[in-house]
């Protein structure tokens, strides 16, 4: 398995992964320029608001009955970069990206024929599918850095913002790194499972944008209509907010968990889950 | 237990109720140049999957090595070379060797050496011709130093030159390495210059397992005499120096050699009171007999 890893590790660097890295980074870069100039001139966007521990905190675009609306002359005082980064992520595009890569990574090692280097007469070849699940993480914590650094370039070429909470921005970047992981391995596992990658790509796609809980909504809004169960039990046990996707878009900094179980403990499930279901198919299968 | 490296006991693999690999029995001793040929389809690379572990037979079972060490024990290539484009030659050993925990730089070094790939370690591969692209699948199947080598049809596609190449590479690591060598084509003139024994498939069942020289033998210009009575014909050529001959059948004589006294043969035979139903020359090519044999199909054991 160290091997194996290890492998996949210098597979990564040598397949020139910096220039995921950069894209990464110029896209961020650009999205939080323009989200700051807006935020600048307009200041309607930024809101400020007491959360339940009565501290001030600054959102971008949320707004309810406890919070005001602060205007533009102090709006550029008013926002931060681990909002502006939230923001960004909360978006689904961090999951979207790891699942994405996961099957790319996946299929390239099978459509090469590679695959067949790393499996002759494997006494575990389960060891060959469970080993890809680092290059996930690596690469999903590294585009998570590209993303921030687009933020501090943003900052840099518009106005100078504040960090935020590093405490909590930390808190954040860790649970949200695990989420996005776990939805990497939920990627592998499905690849293997139809082994067509533009298919698997779709899939991830509106999985990442929420499509999957929505059916999920669906199932519950006509389980409640015909009575099977009852609205509170719904509202009592939220499933779909136990997808990964879902709780990836609603962590954010003041609350890392949002709901419960914690996202970390979902993050944790979802990677066991999806990776015992890839290594059964990745041993039932034949490999090529 | 006779001392095979390899044998397989009624190996079958079935696609959608299909058999296309049906109850094979292979067997391969240590040191031999193995040679399975049959027409496209016949299922050589289905057999060759499952004995490289990448898929799983539905009946049957493979008797290889079964110690832990048996993923290095064994190289292979199978259908095209597994070679990432983007990487350069070295750099797709170097995966390979790491992968398997055998990593060491003048261990590929020498091996792409060998393999004539050396000064183009550095290209990337998706700028390899055919010829290269195969010689670095061999080179990939070498890594570990393997004793049971596997190579499906690796002259498909390569120029006279390429095929020279890989059949003297082929013949080296028998001769200096003693490996062990299971080889496939569907061009028996070119593997009958390598290998040492033979396994004819068709329709995935194993036609025929037989040696080089038993082959040759197959092949060989003879004299055939249908009589009904051998043993007097036996005993006749035998007094008149006639050595090299065998009874083949209840009522049938191959004679080697000897092609232009056909007349003096039959002339004494018939003289001493052999009743001679037919006599006549019968040989043929290689291509010729291996035809015949998938043609004919069913099992016939040698």
């Amino acid at each position: 398995m160290f091997n194996l890893i290890r492998m996949n590790l210098y597979r990564f660097f040598r397949e020139k992964g910096y220039i995921a890295f950069i894209i990464t980074l110029l896209c961020a870069t650009l999205i939080s320029a323009i989200a700051i100039e807006i935020t600048a001139e307009s200041g309607i966007e930024i809101v400020e608001s007491v959360d339940e521990n009565g501290q001030t905190v600054y959102n971008m675009g949320v707004a309810d009955e406890n919070s005001d609306i602060t205007l533009s002359a102090a709006a550029e005082a008013n926002t931060s970069m681990a909002e502006i980064f939230v923001e960004i992520l909360g978006s689904g595009v961090i999951v979207m990206i790891s699942g994405i890569f996961a099957i790319i990574y996946s299929d390239t090692e099978r459509r090469y024929g590679f695959v067949k280097n790393l499996t002759v007469r494997k006494r575990e070849r389960v060891a060959v599918f469970a080993a890809k699940a680092v290059p996930v993480f690596v690469f999903t914590c590294y585009t998570m850095v590209a993303v921030l650094g687009g933020v501090y370039l943003g900052s840099c070429f518009t106005y100078a913002i504040p960090f935020g909470n590093v405490n909590r921005f930390f808190a954040y970047f860790v649970v949200q790194l695990f989420v996005a992981t776990a939805f990497g391995v939920f990627s592998l596992a499905l690849y293997e499972l139809i082994r067509k990658e533009v298919v698997a790509v779709i899939i991830v796609i509106f999985t990442s944008l929420g499509l999957v809980s929505k059916i999920v909504q669906l199932l519950e809004m006509g389980l409640v209509k015909v009575g099977i169960c009852s609205e509170a039990f719904i509202e009592k046990y939220e499933i779909s907010q136990h997808f990964l996707a879902n709780r990836s878009a609603v962590i954010n900094l003041s609350d890392v968990s949002a709901g419960k179980p914690c996202a970390l403990i979902i993050a944790a499930i979802g990677i066991v889950i999806y990776l015992a279901a890839g290594m059964i198919l990745y041993r039932k299968k034949d490999v090529v | 237990m006779k001392d095979f490296l390899l044998e397989t006991n009624v190996l079958t693999k079935k696609y959608g109720g299909r058999a296309v690999v049906d109850q094979v029995n292979l067997h391969i001793k240590k040191g031999e140049i193995y040679g399975l040929i049959g027409p496209n389809g016949a299922g050589k690379t289905t057999i060759m999957k499952m004995i490289a572990g990448f898929a799983t037979p539905t009946e049957g079972e493979i008797k290889l090595f079964t110690d832990k060490d048996r993923e290095r024990r064994i190289g292979a290539l199978i259908e095209a070379p597994g070679i990432i484009g983007n990487l350069n030659g070295f750099d797709n050993m170097k995966l390979k060797a790491l992968a398997m925990g055998v990593y060491d730089k003048q261990s590929i070094l020498d091996l792409l050496n060998l393999v004539g790939l050396e000064n183009d370690r550095k290209k990337k591969t998706k700028n390899y011709s055919l010829g290269m692209k195969q010689r670095l699948g061999i080179g990939l199947a070498l890594i570990g130093h393997p004793d049971f080598l596997i190579l499906d049809e690796p002259i498909n596609g390569l120029d006279p030159q390429g095929i020279t190449e890989v059949r003297e590479l082929v013949m080296k690591l028998s001769k200096e390495r003693g490996m062990t060598i299971m080889i496939s084509s569907h061009i028996l003139e070119e593997l009958s210059k390598v290998a040492n024994v033979f396994g004819i498939i068709n329709h995935g069942k194993l036609i025929k397992e037989l040696t080089e020289e038993k082959l040759k033998a197959e092949c060989e210009e003879k004299i055939e005499i249908v009589t009904g009575n051998t043993d007097l014909a036996s005993s006749i050529l035998e007094e008149n120096n006639y050595k090299d001959f065998e009874v083949v059948e209840a009522n049938k004589i191959h004679i080697f050699g000897n092609l232009s006294e056909v007349p003096a043969i039959n002339r004494m035979l018939v003289m001493r009171g052999v009743d001679i139903n037919e006599i006549h020359i019968i040989g043929s090519s290689l291509e010729n007999y291996y035809l015949s044999c998938i043609g004919n199909g069913g099992n016939q054991n040698v």
